[in-house]
């Protein structure tokens, strides 16, 4: 057995510094307090830890029979000899500590990845249940996002054009909120569809189509996505991430909460191909029983740019938002040929393409 | 009583904080801390704030014996998840709701509201700042007896309310008052073991350094405008000479404000460094008084090379500013008196079960 170690003994009930003596007993710790009559005995498996304090200045040791109570021990050896004695405890102990704060760091994280891929589900059924006056007032605000400032096009005999060809598409019967299209004055040949039934048309798109059926394809289009519900779902995917990472985040470093809300988008993106397909699919609908050429939004997708050289299986066709013109091009050729009807006259045609006060060209 | 004739005799003592702490060794802290930080989405910052806190306690002694911190990542991250649910979403929801609800249909009540919750908020950050330092004095421990803070955490946030009401009514005259206030309600409920630290003295001694601050800042900021009109001014009238002398004014006119800002942070490190001697001075613990040997130019240097490592490591490196810090203030802070460390008994006040949930929603106190 080894012989007796100088000690500094705090009692845990006063802040006093007691020097004293640590002998390694067969069962535990024996401590002479110098000046005391009393000593301290702490057995081995009572010890609740026995650290090496940093800069080698020995080894504190602590048991749960007294708490608060310490004892350091500043030779180097004493830690060795102490570790012989009890070599079962403290692993076991250290694992104890640590075990479980790992074990809820991993149910956290676990918890978190969940939440995020619950969102995508989540977001469809929220989107329907949502009462109309809010997705109205989801609807403006998103709206005034997309024009941001921008001119609406209005004229009589446009808006009326307008009008014709929404009458002619039958939604009705897949959805009974209001739906209200606007035209934007912006270069841009695009469209899109906010909450609430709100579809933009920018004024670019007018000019780039060659036939009022290429237009009306592309409005049956939107008008799947506002019948599906698609634009609520996606502000509540988009909301939803982002708030979900604000809240987990607190306060913490900007550089992560844009790498957390890249992988966040990669997520919409992914879940945007199935919602154009969709809204394809009832856009080919609409137009079908409106006795309207599904050949026009063909034509529409055949002059739309390709990703550059990305066929379909390509990475770069999964992460970009409206690729895969080609099998949508197709898919709208099947189901071409079967109405006749016009969209437009002619005189209608021309009124739409002059409704930003502009010749058709530009 | 013969244990406490066992410690050594009470007399004038000069004590000195020391800290060990060095930047090799809590590197592999950070970068682990960093890493595990990426995979959680920043959740693992309650397990990390606790192992730098354990480094930097462990590595600071006091007559050779060293500090313990003994929280756990556990308990602050219940913390965090209690006020979310308590305060973070119901502010949340509130907000929102006022939002969809008054926002365009009525204006003034909308900006009643918004008046009322920011007011709360900055009472909140009072609280936050209290209820922090309760938690963490309660997790400190030196020679297993612990520090406490007693008092209520509501009358420190309506203190700190007041005076930054305050501070904006009178263009920042009542800073040196308030901070003397708020530093005075936190002090005199201070404990280390069973004993109080006391906090005595008014603000005025304060004030000769705050005038000189004030209107030599003042001073400067109507120069930068002047000097800044001055200059464009003269780059109108001679615009005919082409863009060469169009840069040379631009890089001027950046240069004066650059000055115009250094002397102003030099300025305020003065001042801040009379303050921090100043609390220092006021305080006592038993029969120890404190002194704190701050001076503006290392306090100067010590803010702009822990702003730089914040910068330069996108806050990951935030522990090596913290260790700056504690290296600061170990090196300059000592304790003269007499006092007789066998009759301080330990704390008996009880101890938060969670921690810091407020101070992580408002960033503030992250040591």
């Amino acid at each position: 057995m080894a012989g007796a170690f100088n000690a500094r003994f705090f009692d845990g009930r006063s802040a006093a510094s007691r020097p004293a003596q640590v002998t390694l007993g067969a069962q535990g710790l024996l401590i002479a307090i110098e000046g005391s009559r009393l000593a301290e005995f702490w057995l081995y498996r009572e010890l609740s830890a026995a650290e090496a304090l940093p800069g080698k200045a020995g080894t504190r040791v602590t048991a749960g029979s007294a708490p608060d109570a310490q004892l350091i021990v500043e030779a180097p050896e004493f830690r060795g000899e102490l570790m012989q004695l009890l070599p079962r405890y403290a692993g076991i102990r250290r694992w104890r500590r640590h075990g479980g704060e790992i074990a809820l760091v991993i149910a956290i994280v676990a918890f978190v990845l969940a939440a995020f891929f619950a969102i995508p589900y989540l977001a469809r059924p929220l989107a329907q249940a949502m009462p109309a006056a809010w997705d109205d007032k989801l609807g403006q605000a998103v709206e005034r996002q997309v024009i941001q400032g921008r001119r609406i096009c209005e004229a009589e005999a446009g808006t009326a054009a307008l009008q014709t060809m929404l009458r002619a598409l039958p939604y009705a019967k897949r959805y009974d909120g209001p739906v209200s299209i606007r035209v934007i004055d912006h270069p841009m040949a695009n469209a899109f569809a906010a909450p609430g039934g709100r579809i933009v048309i920018l004024r670019g798109l007018l000019a780039k189509a060659q036939a009022p059926e290429e237009v009306t394809g592309v409005l049956a289009h939107e008008l799947g996505h506002v019948v599906e519900h698609h634009p609520t779902a996606n502000a509540i995917r988009v909301l939803g991430v982002k708030a979900l990472l604000d809240l987990i985040m607190g306060d913490s470093a900007t550089v992560l909460e844009t790498v957390g809300e890249t992988g966040g988008l990669l997520l919409l993106f992914a879940q945007n191909r199935r919602d154009e397909a969709a809204a394809d699919e009832v856009a080919l609908e609409l137009l079908g029983e409106a006795g309207i050429d599904s050949a026009g939004l063909a034509d529409f997708f055949a002059r739309q740019d390709k990703p550059r050289g990305a066929g379909e299986d390509s990475v770069f066709s999964y992460f970009s938002t409206h690729p895969l013109t080609d099998a949508r091009q197709r898919r709208a050729r099947e189901s071409a040929g079967q109405g006749h009807r016009p969209a437009l006259d002619v005189e209608a045609w021309r009124a739409l393409r002059a409704i930003c006060g502009r010749p058709g060209k530009d | 009583m013969s244990l406490s004739q066992a410690a050594p005799a009470p007399g004038p003592q000069r004590l000195r904080f020391e800290h060990r702490g060095r930047v090799r060794a809590l590197t592999p802290i950070v970068l682990i801390n960093t890493l595990l930080n990426i995979i959680t989405l920043t959740l693992y910052r309650f397990w990390a704030k606790t192992r730098v806190r354990r480094f930097l306690w462990s590595r600071t002694t006091l007559l050779g014996d060293p500090f313990e911190y003994t929280g756990s990542g556990k308990e602050l991250f219940l913390g965090f998840l209690i006020v979310l649910f308590v305060v973070v979403l119901p502010a949340i929801g509130l907000n929102v709701a006022a939002e969809y609800f008054w926002a365009e249909e009525d204006p003034v009540r909308y900006g009643t509201f918004m008046f009322i919750f920011y007011m709360v908020a900055l009472f909140l950050l009072g609280v936050a700042i209290y209820r922090a330092r309760r938690f963490r004095l309660s997790r400190t421990a030196w020679r297993g007896i612990r520090p406490a803070l007693t008092g209520s955490s509501v009358i420190y946030g309506l203190i700190n309310m007041a005076i930054y009401l305050a501070n904006g009514a009178t263009f920042g005259w009542a800073v040196p008052w308030g901070r003397l206030r708020l530093m005075e309600q936190m002090m005199s409920h201070t404990y280390f073991g069973d004993r109080p630290f006391h906090f005595r003295g008014g603000a005025q001694p304060l004030y000769g350094r705050f005038a000189a601050m004030w209107f030599g800042s003042a001073a400067i900021i109507a120069a930068i405008i002047v000097v800044s009109i001055a200059v464009a001014g003269a780059g109108q009238v001679l615009t005919g000479e082409g863009n060469k002398l169009t840069a040379r004014i631009g890089v001027g006119v950046v240069a004066v404000v650059g000055v115009g800002l250094v002397l102003m942070a030099a300025l305020y490190a003065w001042y801040k460094a009379r303050e921090l001697a100043y609390f220092a001075e006021c305080t006592g613990y038993q029969g120890l008084r404190f002194r704190f040997d701050a001076t503006a130019w290392s306090l100067l240097r010590l803010a702009l090379g822990n702003y730089l490592i914040i910068i330069l490591t996108l806050s990951f490196g935030y522990p090596f500013a913290q260790l700056r810090n504690f290296r600061y203030l170990c090196r300059r802070l000592e304790a003269v008196g007499e006092v007789d460390f066998a009759a301080i008994r330990q704390s008996a006040e009880a101890r938060p079960a969670v921690g810091e949930g407020l101070a992580d929603a408002f960033d503030v106190g992250s040591v």
